[in-house]
Parts: C-alpha cells; structure tokens; sequence
C-alpha cells in the first residue's frame, strides 16, 4: 500500500557532543539557502564590480528587469518603499527554489506546513507593518471598525499557508503514486508528468503567493480616504 | 468496500463545485472585458485572485482525500 507521511521523518545527527532532531525539510531548506547565499555573494562579489557608468548589453537588461520589478510592485502598492522589490524577489527565488529541489528527489520544504505558516506569517508581520507605518496607528486601528475585518486579517495567513501546503503536498503525493504505479516502468511518462506539476504547476503557485501578498500589503496600506 | 474511499469520494466533490465556480467567475470576466476592453488590467487582476481563492476549495477537498487515502495513522 502506498504511504506518505504528514510530516516529514526526523533526521539526527550529533553536533558537538550533542544530538539534534531536524525534520528533513528542514535540513533542505537550508541547504538550498546555503546554495542561494552563496549564488548571491558570488554575484555582489565578482559581477557587481565590474558593473558600467554606461550600461551595454547584459547589464541593460539586467537593468530594466530591476526597474520593471520595482515599477510593478511600486505601482501595486501606491509606491511603498523599494526594499519591498528584494523581499518578493528573494520570496519568489525561495518559493521556485523549494519547488524545484523535488526534481532531485528530495522532499520539497513546501510541502511541510510548518514552512508554508512560516512563510504566510511573514506576510502577516509585513502586512501589518504597512498598515501602522502608512496609515498611521490610528488610522490602523480606525480600520478594523468593523470587527469582521479584524477577522480576515487573522485568518489570511492560515488560508495562504494551507493553500500553498495542499498544493504542494498534492503534486507530491500524484508524482509519488505515479512513480509507485509505475514501478520499473517508470520512463518518459514522469518526464511528461512531473513537467506539469513539479514546473508548472509550481510556478503559478509561486504567482499566486506573491500576488496574494501584494493585494493584502496594498489592501493595508492604502492611504485612508478622506 | 471500505469505506476510506466513499469518503474521499464525497471529499472530492469540492472539485466539481469549484470548477462550476471558476467556470462562472471566467464567463463573467470575458463578460466584463467585452463589455469595457479598456479595463481588461483590472479585470484580469481581480480574476486571477477570485481564481486563486476558489481554487483553493478544490484543493483543500483534494487534499483531505488525498490524506484520508495515503497518510499513515
């Protein structure tokens, strides 16, 4: 019978005399931040520096990428701060990240809830930083006249957390069921397949995350009506 | 039978009633967009989060069945 775990098994190992207990996920997500970290160094590094007054070519392009992120996410959110471009970059970076480490075989982070409530938690900080910092704190708290409102805030990050886990969670148990179906036949058919759901599928989910981010952000942040 | 799969049956007509949902959401949108080609940015935006959060129904249905089916106790 085909089985999968809810949360991933415990791995440990000793460190320093002591022994510690790291869920599986856990340990990929920071293997895949330790590549990124690494990605990101080697590019401030080695090709930053050698970055033009006049900008030709790659660097061009480069160039009107950044511009037109920040133009998009300035343009959602009524022109709130630059830093907001990195922060749904790196989220976007971190969201493919994790969705693609399952064509290696491991189990993407994605697909443990603790991660996915992480990540909607964040959202949740962030969302409510823009409201005090744009609106004011009391135009913050003017806005939750209606308790209902107060109600929704709540509930966005557990509805953003379980809608990216369930996504990922299902890829994951189809491709499994497939492979598990499959047995030693299992050639060209995943190839097809896991295109779909371990690529594509991942991608609109990253989409959907950020753009479901950005409305809540823009949604608190907007300057109050007078 | 057992009864396991009846149930992840039932969970699974979420599916149907969020692709009746999304159905309707789309027709309104070309609708909309016919209607005022001009505001097709708005629409579209609007569309895809209204998309995205009927999507997430079917996707809950599909996961408790999926769980339901292939977790182990």
């Amino acid at each position: 019978m085909f089985e999968v775990a809810l949360f991933p098994a415990p791995v440990e190992f000793t460190l320093a005399g002591h022994t510690l207990r790291l869920s599986a996920t856990a340990l990929t997500t920071w293997w895949i931040l330790a590549v990124v970290l690494a990605l990101a160094l080697a590019f401030r590094l080695i090709l930053v520096p050698r970055l033009k007054e006049n900008p030709k070519g790659l660097q061009r392009a480069l160039e009107a990428a950044i511009e037109n992120l920040d133009n998009y996410i300035g343009g959602r959110l009524h022109g709130a701060g630059e830093a907001f471009g990195a922060y749904i970059f790196s989220l976007a970076l971190m969201l493919i990240c994790c969705a693609f480490v399952e064509l290696l075989g491991l189990r993407p982070p994605t697909s443990d809830f603790t991660m996915t409530l992480a990540l909607s938690v964040m959202t949740l900080v962030l969302v409510n930083i823009c409201g005090f910092k744009r609106r004011g704190f009391k135009g913050r708290l003017k806005s939750f006249k209606n308790p209902f409102l107060l109600l929704s805030d709540i509930i966005t990050p557990v509805s953003m957390a379980c809608r990216l886990f369930g996504n990922m969670f299902a890829g994951m148990i189809i491709v499994d069921l497939m492979y598990f179906l499959l047995k030693n036949f299992a050639v060209g058919l995943p190839g097809v397949v896991g295109l779909y759901f371990n690529v594509f599928h991942p991608l609109i989910q990253a989409f959907i995350f950020i753009t479901l981010t950005l409305s809540n952000v823009a949604e608190a942040s907007e300057p109050v009506e007078s | 039978m057992d009864l396991t799969v009846f149930a992840a049956a039932i969970c699974l007509l979420s599916c149907v009633s969020a692709g009746i949902g999304m159905a309707m959401a789309t027709g309104k949108a070309v609708e909309a967009v016919a209607r005022q080609p001009e505001a097709s940015g708005k629409i579209q935006a609007i569309l895809l989060l209204g998309l995205a959060l009927t999507e997430s129904t079917a996707i809950y249905g599909l996961l408790t069945a999926l769980i339901i089916l292939f977790v182990k106790g």
